[in-house]
């Protein structure tokens, strides 16, 4: 009984640790689907991802395919692939990822990541809320499998984050920033259960 | 004949006269000729400092990542990476020790314990000391083209396999420097790196390959 109340209360403060959900969050009278306010053909990134305490830098380069798939190609400076991805609307290939990285949990998240990024998430209806303190809008959307969270900007032209979460095991947070020319020349992504920080600037598109 | 047909073989014959232009295999004299070449300037090659640009080609994608930058390398185990487009980055090996400036911050590890930077590490240093030649955990073959004697290296080791199908080492035919490095992954994307103006043997300091 008394190992239940422990498991309870650290569940409790893993649960309060961690949500994804914005806070102070009032529920509006607003109906439209968002209207994600940055699109890209393909674009390189200069790239920082920590994982576990070990660094990689080197190169992302995600690029929209004919028929509108994703590919999302990581590489270190001298040009050696980390990993090559494809993101269809509904399912995932890895092309080719380097051994030591060729784990299914990381690819899942990554998967999820990058699928929150290139705007390939739900399609669901969701419900829009006004984010009290900063006067952000939020648009909320569930399904089966994700919750989450998109915020933007007062006057709801800026994506500025987005958090989604399928449990406690599987959340992401992107945070876009510095916007030049209607895109994010920054791109922060992380993944707090296995300490992965992707940090991406934007070189071309 | 037909205009179609003759287009097709004439299409075939060019395209295999190319071929063996741009590739002609070398007999065991030649390569004798390569490998004493390519020793005798590693023995006398201080130092190089040369012009790079790097070109990442996608196969899928039909597409490059073009980097540029200033290459510095010192016996016996300096080198100096210097990448100024698109981006600033510099990596400097003093033997295994790696450091790494990027966006200001200063990072040191040892080769070793970094798969990738060992693999690329010992590609660098040994076509520049022509060690790799020699190298038993790489099967060679040579050809040439008009200007360069070409090496080609298919790994041998099941690790290095794993990441890399092939590389191949162009060495300039007048004074064996390498011209250009390529590197060939299981995947079909593949780097090449070409040195420019080179500089060889001038005098480099010990502090290039010191980051603070």
């Amino acid at each position: 009984m008394r190992s239940l109340f422990f498991a309870s209360i650290i569940l409790i403060v893993i649960l309060g640790c961690v949500s994804v959900k914005p806070k102070d969050l009032r529920q509006t009278a607003e109906s439209s689907n968002p209207i994600y306010s940055f699109h890209f053909e393909k674009a390189l990134f200069r790239a920082s991802m920590e994982v576990k305490k070990n660094e990689l830098t080197g190169l992302v380069f995600i690029k929209k395919m004919p028929d509108s798939t994703y590919r999302i190609v990581f590489s270190n400076e001298f040009g050696m692939t980390y990993f090559d991805l494809e993101i269809h609307e509904d399912s995932f290939q890895v092309i080719y990822c380097f051994e030591p990285m060729n784990k299914k949990m990381l690819l899942n998240i990554l998967e999820i990541d990058f699928r929150l990024l290139i705007g390939n998430n739900s399609t669901s209806k969701g419900k829009w809320y006004l984010q009290e303190l900063t006067n952000h809008q939020v648009y909320h959307v569930k399904d089966k499998k994700f919750n989450t969270w998109n915020t933007f900007s007062t006057n709801c032209d800026t994506l500025l984050s987005q958090t989604a979460s399928s449990n406690i095991f599987n959340q992401t947070i992107i945070n876009y920033l510095a916007y030049r020319d209607s895109f994010p020349s920054k791109i922060h992504i992380q993944n707090p259960f296995i300490n992965l920080d992707l940090k991406l600037t934007l070189l071309s598109k | 004949m037909p205009m179609r047909k003759i287009f097709f073989i004439l299409v075939f014959f060019t395209a295999g006269l190319l071929v063996r232009a741009q590739n002609k295999p070398l007999d065991a004299a030649t390569i004798n000729k390569v490998k004493s070449g390519v020793a005798d300037c590693a023995a006398r090659t201080i130092t190089i400092f040369s012009d790079f640009t790097q070109e990442k080609e996608m196969s899928i994608l039909n597409d490059k990542i073009i980097t540029s930058g200033k290459f510095y390398f010192k016996k016996e185990k300096q080198l100096r990476w210097e990448y100024i487009h698109p981006f600033s980055y510099v990596i400097t090996i003093n033997g295994d020790e790696i450091t790494i400036r990027n966006d200001g911050k200063i990072s040191s590890f040892n080769s070793q314990s970094n798969r990738i930077f060992s693999e690329v590490n010992k590609i660098i240093i040994g076509s520049v000391r022509g060690t790799l030649l020699d190298d038993d955990t790489f099967r060679a073959s040579y050809s040439q083209s008009n200007g360069n004697f070409i090496v080609k290296l298919t790994p041998l080791s099941p690790r290095l396999k794993e990441s890399l199908q092939e590389i191949i080492i162009h060495f300039n035919k007048k004074d064996f420097t390498v011209d250009r490095l390529e590197m060939i992954e299981q995947g079909g994307d593949f780097t090449k790196i070409n040195f420019t103006d080179k500089r060889i043997n001038e005098p480099i300091s010990d502090e290039k390959f010191i980051l603070r």
